[in-house]
């Protein structure tokens, strides 16, 4: 076997008492893809981060080439030719794709930056490597698909041996996803090594080469693709087995609870997109699956549904009541409207705040955690103990911040407050988005279990997901319904056509006038 | 941290003060002694503790709320005012006017503060500029409505009002010195505004508000009113102050009275770190320093901007956040230097 390109031996990493990384070996051949697979809190982001020279390991040595390496900063990683593309990306949205690829490092003469040069290095960049861009473009203009591939060019900009890339696919649709698999495979054949992260077994059969599979900061398996299967992964990544099937299920449907009746709204700023004549009804004992490629007016519906944006036209009624133009979050979830929202970080908790009083919002307002003006601490603690251990947060310290939390977690923390108190509406807005499968499988049951008394509005831009929990799926097309179809006999092809605004030769099942029972 | 702050402030300022060949060890002893050594001192202490602890308070109040008060020294300013008018232009019985001019200070400097929230809550303007340029205004009108009609004719040289009334005067209650009653209501006050920031209702939704406002807003807390309501209790603080100087210290209205507790304020709130009952201790310790420094000067021969400097740089390592990673960084890259070193390996 030839000098692995890197090498760990030994490598531990602590947060405090907590523990990310123990004694892990791995080693990394040359040109290889390697996948990295785990659950939320597997220590896989870590290990990636302590690669790219964001942590430092307390013990462990990292060989490059056969030679140690001291990776203490990303500049220092970067020149030993390791790149790493973030999760979250990290660009500057006013400026334009050059630019931000050349952010580090831009070709000038006699210190005036010289742009066309610049673009011209971004576009043969892209050409060699497949990954088209438009020099030009400003990133804010730019889909989320150009953006990473943005990225990726930002990172190949320093022309990297080894790139690393954080659950690549997370933001993209099924399109942008197999395109870039087929630029990883491009980037391989140019002598690349990739390592690359992902919760998606389907991804690491097609395209890796080598699999690691890590569970509680440690690795449990590691092997070549071709002698596992995505079972085995899966279960040597949660430890137990999993059912991935969907449940067949006749809504038993009860009242109309909410309607949407031609709601228009416009784009504000930049990146906003507008809804245009919507139209749609959610009774109680169904699950309504909004599909749709990101951007596509998703948000804004979720918006208008949940009291945080008002409409310009239209109306909306709950339980029969027009609250169109009462329509605030406080009033929506008097009225029974629950909210998991798109973004965890951003809306959906105070990061910097323990974790017990994000999980106490909400309920803080009634009896027993309320009592007159105060809180009652014992009460509290005793609410956020129970919603911890029902959904299995992890770790489970209401003391703790919730920032301090993995993704999967704090999603975990937000699903387990929204679906406190019984909600009449829950409105899940990728409610499973960078989680891992045993965390989306909980989250699945959750909504599926509050399904028989409530009424579920699912928005995911993932298209198993909306496949296996909707009764019914909206399409969303440029800010308006593009389709109404049922998930039985559709594929994920078709859905995805249909995301891409095309109508399918030969029609799709659509509920009839009967509706769907 | 604002232990280690300190104890590298008083490094750094001894450093300085070795290279101009002072002892360290003797302005620090006379600091004490200033501060601390006499009736005089503690009184000294006391008295400026007084209006530090309530500053700091105010400050970390807005930042519960996530917003900063850099116009305290304006609600101030009003509240010196508003307390003083009270106290020369009406007649109460003894012991309710000097609270009937106090708690009007504090009025004033609420309904101070109220202008920039409000302007932060319907059009999204900075508190912190609209704040800070309502203090400009305020020190305009308070001048100049004393100039036109309160002046006290017998002083040239000085802008002051006519003195208040002997009945609202804030009496000392120390045998030396000007301490008041005040003192009780600041430690009071963060007592209780640190319980009702803890453990009230509306306390959880001004700090959550604060933490992110995103996620109030989304969880249907009235966020805007939120942020209104902590802006005036920083400004009704703000007031107190201002009116306890007022009837307390200077028996009048003293133009420019303010010698900078707005921006202590800042320096409180930091050393407190987040905490509202340890601005308590906090303003004491500035206290402390503010009452030594003229021993220093008088004993040592020194100049007063020593304690500038000593204050200075404690409030530098407390701001920098990033000591505390740089400190835990240079730990495990010494601990891996040994890990390597050692012959096992």
């Amino acid at each position: 076997m030839p000098t692995p390109i890197i090498q760990l031996i030994g490598v531990t990493k602590k947060f405090g008492s907590f523990i990310a990384n123990q004694a892990i070996d791995l080693a990394v051949q040359p040109s290889e893809i390697h996948a990295i697979v785990g659950e939320n809190g597997a220590g896989k982001s870590t290990l990636m981060k302590t690669l790219a020279g964001l942590h430092l390991p307390e013990e462990g040595r990292i060989l490059l080439r056969g030679e140690e390496v001291l990776l203490g900063n990303p500049e220092i990683a970067m020149r030993h030719g390791i790149g790493m593309v973030h999760q979250h990306f990290s660009l500057i949205e006013s400026l334009t794709v050059t630019e931000n690829v050349v952010l580090s490092n831009p070709p000038q003469r006699g210190g005036v930056f010289r742009k066309r040069h610049a673009e011209q290095l971004v576009r043969e960049l892209g050409d060699r490597y497949g990954l088209t861009v438009d020099p030009r473009r400003r990133i804010a203009d730019c889909r989320v698909g150009v953006q990473q591939r943005t990225e990726i060019l930002k990172a190949l900009y320093r022309n990297p041996d080894v790139l690393i890339l954080d659950e690549p696919t997370a933001v993209l649709t099924p399109q942008e996803a197999r395109s870039l698999m087929e630029n990883l495979r491009t980037l391989r054949d140019n002598g690349k090594t990739i390592i690359f992260i992902t919760h998606k077994l389907q991804e690491v059969m097609a395209i890796a080469d080598r699999v690691t599979v890590m569970r509680a900061g440690r690795i449990v398996l590691e092997t070549e693709i071709s002698k596992t299967s995505p079972n085995a992964l899966a279960v040597a990544m949660v430890g137990h087995e999993i059912h991935a099937e969907r449940k067949e299920h006749r809504p038993d449907l009860g009242n109309k609870l909410l309607e949407l009746d031609h709601v228009t709204c416009s784009a504000d700023g930049v990146g906003g997109s507008s809804l245009h004549d919507v139209s749609m009804t959610l009774r109680a004992g169904e699950v309504l699956g909004v599909a749709g490629v990101e951007g596509n007016g998703q948000s804004e519906l979720v918006e208008i549904v949940t009291g945080l944006r008002l409409p310009n036209s239209g109306t909306v009624r709950l339980k029969g009541v027009d609250v169109t133009k009462a329509s605030s979050p406080a009033a929506m979830r008097s009225l029974g409207v629950a909210h998991i929202p798109e973004n965890r970080i951003s809306t959906g908790l105070a990061t910097t705040a323990p974790l017990m009083d994000n999980l106490i919002m909400g309920v803080h307002r009634s009896a027993p955690v309320a009592r007159g003006i105060w809180i009652d601490q014992d009460a509290a603690r005793d609410h956020a103990r129970k919603l911890v251990q029902e959904f299995d947060v992890r770790p489970g310290d209401i003391r703790a911040d919730a920032g301090s939390l993995s993704g999967g977690n704090m999603q975990k923390a937000i699903v387990a407050r929204e679906l406190t108190g019984d909600p009449e509406i829950i409105v899940a807005a990728h409610p499973t988005r960078g989680v891992d499968i045993g965390a989306a499988e909980f989250i699945y049951e959750q909504l599926l279990r509050r399904r028989d008394k409530a009424a579920v509005l699912l928005v995911s831009s993932d298209l198993d997901e909306v496949l296996r929990l909707s009764d019914r799926i909206v399409v969303m097309y440029r800010g308006s319904v593009m389709a109404e179809v049922l998930p039985q006999g559709l594929t994920s092809e078709t859905l995805g056509l249909l995301m891409a605004g095309i109508k399918p030769a030969g029609g799709v099942a659509a509920p009839g006038a009967g509706g769907v029972a | 941290m604002p232990l280690i702050a300190t104890v590298a402030g008083l490094l750094i300022t001894s450093l300085l003060l070795l290279s101009i060949e002072v002892n360290p060890l003797n302005v620090y002893a006379a600091l004490l002694r200033g501060a601390l050594g006499s009736l005089f001192g503690v009184s000294s202490t006391l008295r400026w503790a007084t209006p530090l602890i309530l500053a700091g308070l105010a400050v970390s109040i807005g930042f519960k709320a996530g917003l900063f008060n850099a116009g305290l020294s304006g609600q101030i300013y009003v509240g010196g005012f508003v307390g003083s008018l009270i106290g020369f232009s009406i007649t109460l019985p003894w012991g309710l006017h000097p609270v009937a001019a106090i708690l009007g200070g504090g009025v004033a400097g609420a309904l101070w503060a109220f202008i920039p929230a409000i302007l932060r809550r319907y059009l999204g303007a900075s508190e912190i500029v609209t704040s800070l340029m309502l203090w400009y205004v305020a020190i305009g009108v308070a001048d100049f409505l004393v100039r036109q009609f309160f002046r006290d004719p017998t002083s040239a040289a000085f802008l002051m009002s006519v003195k208040v009334m002997p009945s609202a005067v804030l009496p000392s209650i120390f045998p030396v010195g000007n301490v008041s009653v005040m003192l009780f209501a600041s430690i009071g006050a963060s007592l209780l505004l640190s319980y009702l920031s803890a453990r009230s209702r509306l306390g959880y939704e001004v700090r959550m508000t604060g933490a992110n406002p995103r996620f109030a807003h989304y969880s249907g807390v009235p966020t805007g009113q939120r942020l209104v309501l902590a802006f005036c209790i920083s400004g009704f603080l703000g007031g107190l102050i201002g009116a306890s100087e007022s009837i307390g210290i200077n028996q009048r209205f003293v133009s420019q009275f303010d010698p900078g507790f707005g921006f202590d304020g800042f320096l409180v709130a930091l050393l407190a770190n987040g905490s509202l009952a340890g601005c308590i201790p906090a303003g004491l310790f500035l206290g402390v320093l503010k009452a030594g420094g003229a021993e220093v000067e008088r004993a040592l021969g020194l100049s007063k901007s020593i304690i500038w400097i000593l204050q200075g740089s404690i409030i530098l390592f407390v701001s920098a956040h990033r000591l505390r990673f740089l400190l835990s960084r240079l730990a495990s890259q010494l601990r891996r230097a040994r890990w390597k070193s050692s012959p096992s390996r």
